[in-house]
């Protein structure tokens, strides 16, 4: 190894090329930073925001029949602000997804209770078989949904077979309701973990001080247990608000015609429909609804996690 | 190393885990060569065919089989326009099978070549009403190769419905409330909802329109699904679930020969008749085969098959001697097919076919 390949620079435009690469190299660790990251960094780059650039800039332009006219228009959203019914339609499926996340979460709370304090040992095996059988197909969970609430289906038949009643239950199936169920289901993994995180983590020692200075167990769940595990819950929430808003399987197998959320109209937008652009702003309004959503209940939501450290 | 003797070596303990890895190796070797011994059906020259569910079954196209070997490639389509969007993402087939209102369409977007009829050996017995269906021929040439025709209507069961005349009216009987299905596809339901309302579907004014759009809005309240697919409705009808559902001939069939009490309704405003059929993409892969799958589709055996099993109409003239009278009455066809096509209201394109789809896509989202 001698010192002259790093005292006399290599001759020509080629060699001091490598010279400043390589003096920058030394120099900024921020640029190491990025060319480690790179590989990700393209990947993410191209999977995810020039998709999502392409979907923006798609919902200026405007599609009559076949071709698409690529003059720069508001046109889209002014179409779509301006039929209420378009906002009506959004805003049911806000409501929907609310009604899911409160379901998914109230159910999630017990089983993430249980794990956390109740199970002792093997805390992993339980955690690893709650979740593996949701691991299976979305569309198989969403059709066994669709035998177990159908006209024919499990409640139906024993309902019928237990003599409680003769006629089957039309109620159960093609309507909000069995989309709440459905998602509820289908979701309740993803929100079972980032609580039993937060209780996992939670300090047993202030129950037990909570013991000591007076209070009854209920006391102690609400008082000290259910607010430092506040953050868990609000991440979950995140988890299962977000996606299930432009669901589009759900409704669409489960959902009837009362059942439609906006993931159905997008559908249509791409496909039968054939207006590229419209469902692209459709698409571009949703996410923004869902991102002002998520932010209200995250700045709500705000002193009360601050206080659960 | 023998696979005995490992097995053996194994039993006594002496096989350690150099020898145990290699025999693993040489096994993985071997198994991932087996494809390559024995004769593999050579698909690289099969015609690929895109079609709904049901039409690629071999008893549709047994002359293909018996000059190439094997079924052609099949993908399936459940809807028109997700065929469309799918083909002008790049996916091309060799055949394609869409109803005739479509191929205009088809056609200015790309996807449908004209066709050589003189390729085809059984096209002079294809009946000559259906060679000639507008839309389906452009500056003279064929694009599209009639196959099948039918009906659209509504199947009922005569048990759990009560009705004094047979008219589409009975989809917006109130009675029957939340026991009604029908197609969500715009080309299938709104036809029949302008037909009741008494505007040409076909040529919709504005206002026209409006009245087909209140009568749909009206009729949303007594449906209990809109269905992708004619499963749906053959098992709510099955099950009870619903009394009334817009369907094809061969729902008909199907039910009746499972001893379900259904009749399938002849309008008094008008039954909706449709034609489909096979067109070639202009960048397909394999043209003879797709020459050959296509003159095998129009040959008396599939045409049999299609109208005693199905349900169908077929387009080659020859395939009602084939299939009898009773097969033929037992679907509700006949053999006069322009009579049978013009005494309903036949199916095809919209004036303003983004509008109307669009309307249709709001009613059933409840906007």
């Amino acid at each position: 190894m001698t010192s002259e390949a790093y005292t006399t620079p290599p001759a020509g435009p080629a060699g001091r090329l490598r010279t400043a690469i390589r003096g920058a190299l030394f120099r900024y660790a921020g640029l190491r930073g990025y060319i480690l990251l790179s590989p990700t960094l393209l990947v993410l780059v191209g999977a995810m925001c020039l998709p999502v650039g392409i979907l923006l800039v798609y919902s200026f332009w405007t599609q009559s029949y076949i071709e698409i006219d690529h003059t720069l228009t508001l046109a889209n959203y002014i179409k779509i602000f301006t039929r209420q019914s378009y906002m009506l339609l959004i805003g049911k499926s806000v409501l929907i997804s609310f009604t899911v996340t409160v379901a998914t979460v109230l159910l999630a709370y017990p089983i993430a209770y249980f794990i956390a304090f109740k199970v002792s040992r093997y805390k992993i095996v339980w955690l690893i078989l709650i979740t593996v059988p949701f691991l299976t197909s979305y569309l198989l969970r969403v059709f066994a949904w669709k035998i177990i609430l159908g006209y024919n289906g499990i409640i139906n038949s024993g309902l019928k077979w237990l003599g409680i009643i003769d006629q089957p239950l039309t109620f159960l199936l093609h309507n909000p309701t069995a989309v709440v169920i459905t998602l509820a289901h289908a979701w309740a993994p993803i929100a079972i973990l980032p609580i039993f995180v937060s209780l996992e983590k939670m300090d047993r020692s202030l129950l037990e001080a909570a013991t000591d200075l007076g209070d009854s167990p209920t006391q102690r769940f609400l008082r000290v247990t259910l607010p430092l595990s506040i953050p868990g819950v609000v991440a979950s929430s995140m988890l299962v608000f977000i996606p299930t808003v432009g669901d589009y399987i759900t409704p669409q197998l489960v959902g009837g015609p009362d059942g439609m959320m906006v993931g159905s109209l997008m559908h249509a937008m791409f496909f039968r429909a054939n207006d590229w652009p419209l469902g692209s702003a459709l698409a571009i309004i949703s996410a923004m609804a869902i991102t002002l959503t998520s932010l209200g209940i995250w700045l709500l939501t705000k002193q009360a996690r601050a206080r659960a450290i | 190393m023998k696979k005995n003797e490992m097995l053996d070596r194994l039993a006594d303990g002496t096989l350690n885990r150099r020898s145990l890895l290699k025999g693993l190796s040489a096994m993985g070797i071997g198994v991932a060569m087996t494809p390559y011994f024995h004769g593999r059906a050579n698909a690289a020259d099969q015609a690929t065919y895109f079609t709904w569910e049901g039409y690629e079954v071999p008893e549709l196209h047994g002359d293909y089989i018996k000059k190439h070997g094997a079924s052609p490639e099949v993908s399936i389509f459940a809807d028109e326009g997700e065929a469309l969007q799918k083909m002008n993402a790049g996916f091309t087939p060799d055949v394609a099978h869409p109803c005739s209102y479509n191929v205009n369409l088809w056609r200015e977007s790309g996807v449908a070549q004209a066709i050589d009829t003189s390729r085809l050996s059984n096209w002079p017995d294809v009946v000559s009403s259906l060679k000639t269906i507008p839309g389906t021929q452009h500056e003279g040439k064929q694009y599209f190769v009639p196959f099948d025709w039918g009906n659209t209507s509504i199947l009922y069961r005569t048990d759990l419905v009560d009705i004094k005349e047979e008219s589409w009216g009975l989809m917006w009987d109130e009675r029957y409330k939340g026991r009604l299905a029908t197609f969500s596809g715009a080309n299938e339901t709104v036809p029949y909802a302008s037909v009741y309302a008494g505007v040409d579907p076909w040529n919709m004014s504005d206002a026209d329109l409006a009245k087909v759009r209140a009568l749909l809005e009206k009729q949303r309240p007594l449906i209990r699904f809109y269905a992708d697919d004619v499963s749906s409705i053959e098992q709510g009808l099955a099950s009870g679930e619903i009394v009334a559902g817009s369907t094809w001939n061969s729902s008909n069939v199907l039910l009746k020969g499972e001893g379900v009490p259904v009749k399938f309704m002849n309008p008094k405003e008008g039954i909706m008749t449709w034609v489909c059929g096979l067109t070639i993409h202009p960048k397909a892969p394999n043209l003879d085969a797709a020459y050959d799958l296509i003159d095998a589709m129009l040959s008396v055996e599939a045409g049999k098959f299609m109208i005693v099993d199905y349900g169908y109409g077929h387009s080659n003239s020859k395939s009602f001697d084939a299939a009898g009278d009773e097969a033929i009455e037992n679907a509700g066809l006949s053999r006069d097919v322009e009579a049978f096509l013009k005494a309903g209201v036949f199916s095809n394109e919209f004036k303003d076919r983004d509008a109307v789809l669009k309307m249709f896509e709001e009613v059933k989202a409840g906007l």
